[in-house]
């Protein structure tokens, strides 16, 4: 089990999204557990606990991978490293 | 070898982790007089369905099943019946008397309508009751004999990445152990049903996952409801879930890995072992009865920002991985994962301690929601009465 701190998990190699696993503030550089790796990733807004955050630029349409599945699609341009929430995505059984 | 656990063998074979006196009012004319029965006796468990003569058809039958199968729970020791009238009664009890438990029957017919005769006359058979239930004793016996129900509510994201899965491995070492498992809440497969159907054990059990979730949610579209601020309702959104997809796909992570072994109806009681999935309501009230009337005589139920409601018959170990509520609620968490979300437990160690739990709940340790009584059971309807 790694240790070291983290702000955030990535489930899968196939996610765009990750689950922040506290309250982060925006303009700050974060670290992501996915597995026993640690990626970094700048953040541009405030996320609150337990709330998904962009990995990369998401464009309008395209599906949102959480789990390496489809939780939903972008209703607009989600940039890298914003708040990914119901504001900016869409269930496709909605 | 399997895990063994304390508890109590029933004539019919199965194998209770509580023995309680069921006192249960089976016509809604009675409700309120047996309420005051139960709470004169010490340790009984109450259920009041509230409804009565105007139920017909296809809810009269799961009501009558519903009695039924609360009753025949192996948590149960015995059973007082009150009814407002002999002929439903006499129904039921037949159908009871079936598990060889002790069962009575009281009804307001013969104490004139009299509501404080059957006060009285409901103490004196309910004690009588009680003394007899209160002479069985537990012996060691395998897990094998368990059925569990698998519920979350109140989720947020932290269930379905640590506080699921940490269930999902208690739900295949169950299996694994010759045990039984089964999760409801068929609104919340959709979007993973594709996963679960891959479980399925031939294609006819895959076909009825596919109709289970179409129904679902055909009937939310024929009522007009837009899932987003349902399921996920308000709550689920402000702590992070944005979609019944993803909703689903951390609810069914709590369903482990094995095979499903059918899908069976609200309540229906369960024939076989193995993994099953329940096509039932989601609220937890009604989620949760189906799981009693079912024969579970245990629920795991995971939390994300906390929620006080527990099963009645079926104890419910309530857990969470959420840090603010592990720090809040102690008092209603049996079960605190909030190490594995910060990284300083794995998954594995921390479904190892659930399962040593699971072991001593079963064999007689109290849950929090069994110390306060925060439970209750209560029927699920499918159309209106007449």
């Amino acid at each position: 089990m790694n240790k070291k701190q983290f702000d955030a998990i990535m489930l899968n190699s196939m996610d765009n999204v990750c689950t922040s696993v506290k309250t982060l503030e925006k303009n700050a550089k974060i670290n992501i557990k996915f597995e026993n790796e640690m990626v970094s990733l700048f953040i541009r807004e405030n996320i609150k606990l337990c709330h998904k955050i962009s990995l990369n630029h998401i464009k309008k349409g395209e599906n949102i991978i959480k789990y390496g599945e489809i939780i939903g699609v972008a209703k607009s341009h989600i940039n890298k490293g914003t708040h990914v929430h119901t504001h900016n995505i869409i269930s496709l059984h909605a | 070898m399997t895990s063994k656990f304390w508890g109590y063998l029933r004539k019919d074979g199965k194998v209770g982790i509580r023995n309680k006196l069921l006192i249960i009012s089976i016509t809604g004319l009675t409700g309120p007089t047996a309420r005051k029965i139960s709470s004169l006796i010490q340790g009984t468990l109450f259920i009041d369905n509230p409804y009565g003569g105007g139920v017909i058809g296809e809810d009269k039958v799961r009501q009558d099943d519903a009695i039924v199968g609360f009753a025949q729970n192996p948590n149960i020791g015995g059973i007082l019946i009150i009814s407002a009238d002999p002929p439903m009664g006499e129904f039921i009890k037949t159908k009871i008397k079936k598990s060889l438990k002790p069962v009575e029957l009281l009804t307001l017919d013969e104490c004139n309508h009299d509501a404080v005769k059957l006060l009285e006359l409901g103490l004196r058979k309910g004690a009588n009751l009680l003394k007899e239930v209160s002479k069985n004793r537990r012996k060691e016996v395998s897990v094998s004999n368990l059925s569990i129900g698998l519920e979350c509510g109140r989720s947020d994201p932290s269930s379905g990445l640590i506080a699921n899965p940490i269930m999902g491995i208690v739900a295949d070492r169950l299996i694994n152990e010759g045990g039984t498992a089964v999760i409801g809440e068929t609104i919340e497969w959709l979007g993973a049903e594709h996963l679960l159907k891959k479980r399925a054990k031939n294609s006819e059990v895959s076909k009825k996952i596919s109709n289970a979730v179409s129904f679902q949610h055909n009937f939310a579209k024929s009522k007009g409801i837009d899932l987003l601020g349902n399921n996920p309702g308000f709550q689920n959104i402000q702590s992070g879930l944005s979609t019944i997809e993803e909703k689903s796909l951390g609810n069914i992570a709590k369903s482990g890995s094995k095979n499903i072994e059918n899908v069976i109806k609200w309540g229906e009681n369960i024939k076989g072992k193995g993994m099953f999935l329940m096509h039932a309501p989601a609220y937890a009230p009604e989620s949760l009865s189906g799981f009693s009337s079912a024969g579970c005589q245990l629920t795991l139920f995971s939390t994300g920002v906390g929620n006080s409601f527990n099963n009645h018959i079926a104890p419910s170990i309530k857990f969470s991985a959420n840090p603010k509520a592990c720090k809040m609620l102690n008092e209603q968490l049996d079960f605190k994962c909030s190490d594995v979300f910060l990284g300083t437990k794995s998954v594995t160690s921390a479904s190892v301690d659930l399962w040593t739990l699971l072991i001593d709940i079963c064999s007689g340790s109290l849950t929090w929601g069994e110390i306060f009584n925060d439970s209750s059971e209560v029927f699920s309807r499918i159309d209106r009465s007449l």
